[in-house]
């Protein structure tokens, strides 16, 4: 229940007034609210973290 | 899967369970407070990686376990009404209730939904609106949001055909009452990491210092549990008590300031009952009064469905770290995932499944 699996975002939707997106998780799609997602700074901070994995993935 | 791979790397967790080794000079006991850990830590071996002096015992978050079976009972009462669609997340449907559980109750036409989010009980509730659709929100501060989510867009679209049946419960009370039973054995937490996602870590830190006991908030990869141990060991060792953060990829200090609010504008705190390990103070949410129209417990009287335990089953002094599903007699024989006797032998978060599922029987 407690669980945490990542997704790529591939649109944002807006559903009942609210942030929505497609979201796929390992080839299965589906519709997520994502209103309580971190604001626009603290994802690029994320993405930042997320990419210095990907460069030593790559090393 | 990107993002998951890096922290289930050998070479990685390898090198982490040299340092542990390299660390730890005398015997210490850690809790993992999520069932998700021990889950992790049992399908990868991850305790018997650990030198002899380290003993890991498995905390009480596994939330299906933790739910009262009176609330099993009044979920089944509820769900048991021909004009109800009860909707709820999988595992919950196999909890043996006092009469059977609800996959047999939907066996016998019973209209319950497995749903993968409340939001999608929702929707059912607003394109059927001849139904009276209840969503069993239970679980910790990790499943608040999305419930409070649910129920304030039912409220502010006047879905009234939706409701709660709430039995959520909180992490800080838990590990607090755990630390002040006589004789407790802890001597160190790897702390909720999703929970801490929603909540933040400053709630642990006067645990942390009152009862003088390192926590290190851990995610769920064996990578980051390693680390989690390795963190705890160094503070055990050095006899510091501190909240210390492993899982930053995910948590910040502060919470999730959006889930936060939204959890406060919806929920407060109340007792709670716990399964197997008793009623506990300001230890659990409910909905406020502002949300009594979509309060199952209200709108439906179930007040007087209670419940009394099963006496054959140990998984109370499981989930309090005091025994080790082996040390069950009916563990494996009279009790298995498809036979279980009690929760933690049901739910996919519990000690006794994880030990059952990658130890088998001799585990």
């Amino acid at each position: 229940m407690c669980l945490a699996v990542p997704g790529r975002i591939i649109e944002l939707t807006r559903e009942a007034d609210l942030r929505f997106g497609k979201v796929e998780f390992g080839g299965v799609r589906r519709s997520v609210c994502l209103e309580h997602v971190l604001d626009e700074a603290e994802a690029l901070r994320e993405l930042a973290f997320l990419a210095s994995l990907g460069e030593l993935e790559d090393a | 899967v990107r993002f998951l791979d890096e922290y289930r790397d050998a070479a990685h967790a390898r090198g982490l369970v040299r340092a542990i080794a390299r660390a730890t000079t005398r015997p210490w006991t850690i809790m993992e407070v999520c069932g998700g850990q021990t889950h992790t830590i049992v399908q990868y071996g991850l305790d018997r990686l650990l030198p002899p002096e380290l003993e890991l015992l498995h905390g009480p978050g596994c939330p299906v376990c933790v739910t009262p079976l009176e609330m099993v009972d009044r979920a089944h009462a509820i769900a048991a009404r021909p004009d109800v669609m009860f909707c709820s997340f999988g595992d919950m449907l196999r909890v043996p209730g006092t009469r059977g559980d609800l996959l047999r109750h939907k066996a016998q036409g019973g209209d319950i939904r497995v749903v993968y989010s409340p939001l999608d009980a929702v929707k059912l509730a607003a394109t059927i609106p001849g139904k009276r659709v209840v969503f069993f929100a239970i679980g910790f501060e990790t499943t608040a949001p999305a419930n409070a989510m649910a129920v304030w867009l039912a409220r502010r679209d006047r879905i009234a055909n939706f409701s709660l049946l709430v039995s959520h419960v909180l992490a800080p009370p838990a590990i607090t009452s755990i630390l002040q039973a006589p004789g407790h054995r802890v001597q160190a937490f790897l702390g909720p990491g999703h929970v801490c996602a929603v909540m933040g870590t400053q709630d642990y830190e006067p645990i942390a210092r009152r009862y003088r006991v390192p926590i290190v908030v851990t995610g769920f990869e064996p990578v980051d549990l390693l680390e989690g141990v390795l963190r705890a060991v160094r503070q055990l060792e050095a006899g510091t008590h501190t909240v210390e953060n492993q899982y930053a990829r995910v948590v910040q200090k502060a919470g999730n300031a959006a889930s936060r609010k939204l959890v406060d504008e919806v929920f407060e705190v109340c007792d709670r009952s716990w399964r197997g390990i008793g009623t506990l103070p300001a230890s659990g949410l409910r909905l406020r009064p502002a949300y009594r129209d979509h309060d199952a417990e209200h709108l439906f009287e179930i007040a007087a469905v209670t419940a009394v335990e099963p006496r054959a089953c140990i998984s109370g002094r499981i989930l309090r770290g005091e025994n080790k599903p082996t040390d069950c007699a009916a563990f494996g024989v009279a009790c298995t995932p498809e036979t279980p006797l009690g929760a933690t032998m049901v739910s996919s978060e519990g000690a006794c499944s994880a030990y059952y599922l990658y130890r088998g029987r001799d585990a």
